[in-house]
């Protein structure tokens, strides 16, 4: 986890790091598991508050991935708007089992839920080379 | 708390249970370098959701005294002597002693160290100073 502001140069060398938004325990868990088993460095967050915790500590998140429903002071929407305008370096993606939904947010990428990992590592993939 | 027998980190999980998430994340990460899978969970009622699924693998829990949910650390640690009694408990009430036992159990890790302690200790503390209050 870096703390001190980086260049994108350094951003792309250094391990890709994911913070994952989501209050369903056995679903954080898998995904979170799935993402490290691919070599990301995972933030593992039960909800909003927990994610801009971590965000206003200064760690440099490369990716938000995030549920739309959650209990606490913001939902997805909320949560991924905020981040698009606060910390405009980290993509966002917004994972709901409507897809029609998840449109609705102001994210990088929707995800569909049951998470299909080999899409989502594809998309991920998208979402994190330098130039996208 | 001495744990009943020496960890060998080989494809153990350790649940650690805390509340803060600034402190989750170090700590847990720390014991995944040192060679552990770990499984976070923010209270309480998070392990519980963990710990009744057996086919999912604990050999530690590692919580904080005063989670969140509805029960503690110590009511946590009793459902855990009552109904997986195959699985060790560690509680630890303040981030000193959290760090210091993550250490012990890093010790006893498949891998090395990756930092002196100290360092975890200084950078939760660092990190928790930036949050915005209020």
């Amino acid at each position: 986890m870096i703390e001190r502001e980086t260049t994108p140069e350094e951003r792309s060398e250094r391990r890709h790091a994911i913070l994952v938004v989501e209050d369903e325990t056995l679903i954080r868990i898998l995904v979170a598991d799935e993402l490290r088993a691919r070599g990301f460095l995972v933030i593992e967050a039960t909800n909003a508050d927990e994610a801009l915790a971590v965000l206003k500590t200064g760690t440099e998140i490369d990716l938000l991935i995030t549920d739309i429903h959650m209990p606490g002071s913001m939902d997805g929407y909320a949560l991924a708007q905020h981040v698009r305008q606060s910390f405009p370096l980290t993509k966002v993606m917004v994972a709901s089992s409507d897809d029609s939904r998840a449109r609705l947010a102001d994210a990088h990428a929707i995800a569909s839920k049951p998470f299909d990992f080999p899409l989502l590592f594809v998309a991920i993939k998208n979402l994190l080379t330098p130039g996208t | 708390m001495a744990l009943n027998e020496p960890r060998t980190g080989h494809n153990e999980t350790v649940l650690v249970v805390e509340d803060e998430v600034i402190v989750r994340m170090n700590i847990s990460e720390y014991l995944r370098q040192c060679g552990y899978k770990v499984i976070e969970a923010a209270h309480a009622d998070e392990a519980l959701v963990v710990l009744k699924d057996k086919s999912v693998q604990v050999d530690l829990v590692f919580a904080d005294l005063q989670t969140s949910g509805t029960m503690d650390g110590f009511a946590l640690s009793r459902w855990v002597r009552q109904n997986r009694p195959e699985i060790d408990i560690l509680l630890a009430g303040t981030i000193d002693r959290a760090t210091e036992k993550a250490a012990e159990i890093c010790e006893d890790g498949p891998l090395p160290k990756p930092y002196h302690p100290q360092l975890l200790l200084d950078r939760i503390k660092r990190l928790r100073a930036r949050r915005p209050r209020g």
